[in-house]
């Protein structure tokens, strides 16, 4: 299957979890590297840059980064479960 | 405050040093995915080059931490159904063209915190890429302590948070690893992580706030 790129650029603040995706792993990079400088005086932010198949694979191996976005109900279900 | 021209530059050149990896990573990557179709094992592959920021951490954490020397800077993990498809894996990648540098065995010796999972360094290229091999359990595992660390503010990922919380990752993790290796769950060990989770779920809620 072929390889696609999914940059994850999470606010965790808002929350907010905004996705771009790639068929290309060079223009990937770039781009991650792009945005990484753009935010580098706000630590708060998370970018990471992902490999895989399809983004239920992401959701599997970087699933905290979808539970944030998911905002304060499903925070407060975890917290009570 | 916006970055002055000094951690441009310096970023310019963390960034030129962490593409190098893009392709070693990639041919490791593909390596371990036909690894994992030929045990007939569901194709959970991820990869990722670290983070910058992660990178800067890291090297001020460790003081003595060469940039050169960091051999996490490419990683990729599989997620496996259980142990043994886990192990035969790793046999493989044994025999691929990237020479293994260094297996570390959590499973055998787990972490204090009960972070299980297999890991291996290898060189492609003259680069190192690291691969880790967890199992789906080792992953459930590894997804809740991030969540408890989201939820309750605690910092269990690295070893920050009430020791009650710590007492209950590792019961859980030795019943996770128990399943893994018999595919039971005895009534007992169900309790004892009852238990432990109990008492950890009320310092959690209690406390989270003061382990911020």
């Amino acid at each position: 299957m072929a390889m696609k790129y999914f940059l994850l650029i999470l606010d965790p603040r808002v929350p907010s979890l905004e996705i771009e995706e790639f068929r290309d792993g060079r223009r990937a990079s770039r781009e991650y590297a792009r945005v990484e400088r753009e935010h580098i005086d706000d630590p708060a932010m998370e970018i990471v840059l992902v490999g895989a198949d399809s983004l239920d694979t992401v959701k599997m191996t970087h699933s905290h980064y979808f539970t944030i976005a998911a905002g304060p109900v499903e925070l407060a279900r975890l917290a009570a479960s | 405050m916006p970055a002055g021209p000094e951690v441009l530059a310096a970023s310019t050149t963390l960034v030129a040093f962490r593409d190098e990896f893009r392709v070693p990573l990639r041919l490791v990557v593909m390596g371990l995915r036909s690894a994992v179709r030929t045990e007939g094992a569901e194709v959970i592959v991820g990869e990722r080059l670290k983070r910058q920021a992660r990178i800067v951490e890291k090297l001020n954490r460790f003081q003595r931490m060469e940039l050169s020397r960091m051999q996490d800077i490419a990683g990729c993990r599989a997620t496996l159904p259980d142990q043994d498809t886990a192990y035969r894996v790793l046999a493989r990648i044994r025999h691929h063209r990237s020479r293994v540098l260094r297996v570390i065995d959590y499973v055998h010796d787990p972490k204090p915190s009960g972070y299980r999972a297999i890991h291996v360094i290898v060189e492609r290229n003259g680069t190192p890429v690291e691969i880790q091999l967890r199992t789906l359990r080792q992953q459930q595992w590894a997804m809740h302590v991030e969540d408890l660390d989201t939820v309750h503010g605690v910092q269990l990922k690295s070893d920050e948070g009430p020791a009650a919380a710590f007492d209950y990752l590792r019961v859980y993790a030795e019943a996770l690893a128990e399943q893994d290796a018999t595919s039971i769950l005895t009534a007992a060990t169900a309790r004892r992580v009852a238990a432990a989770r109990a008492v950890a779920m009320r310092e959690l809620r209690r406390g989270g706030a003061r382990w911020r």
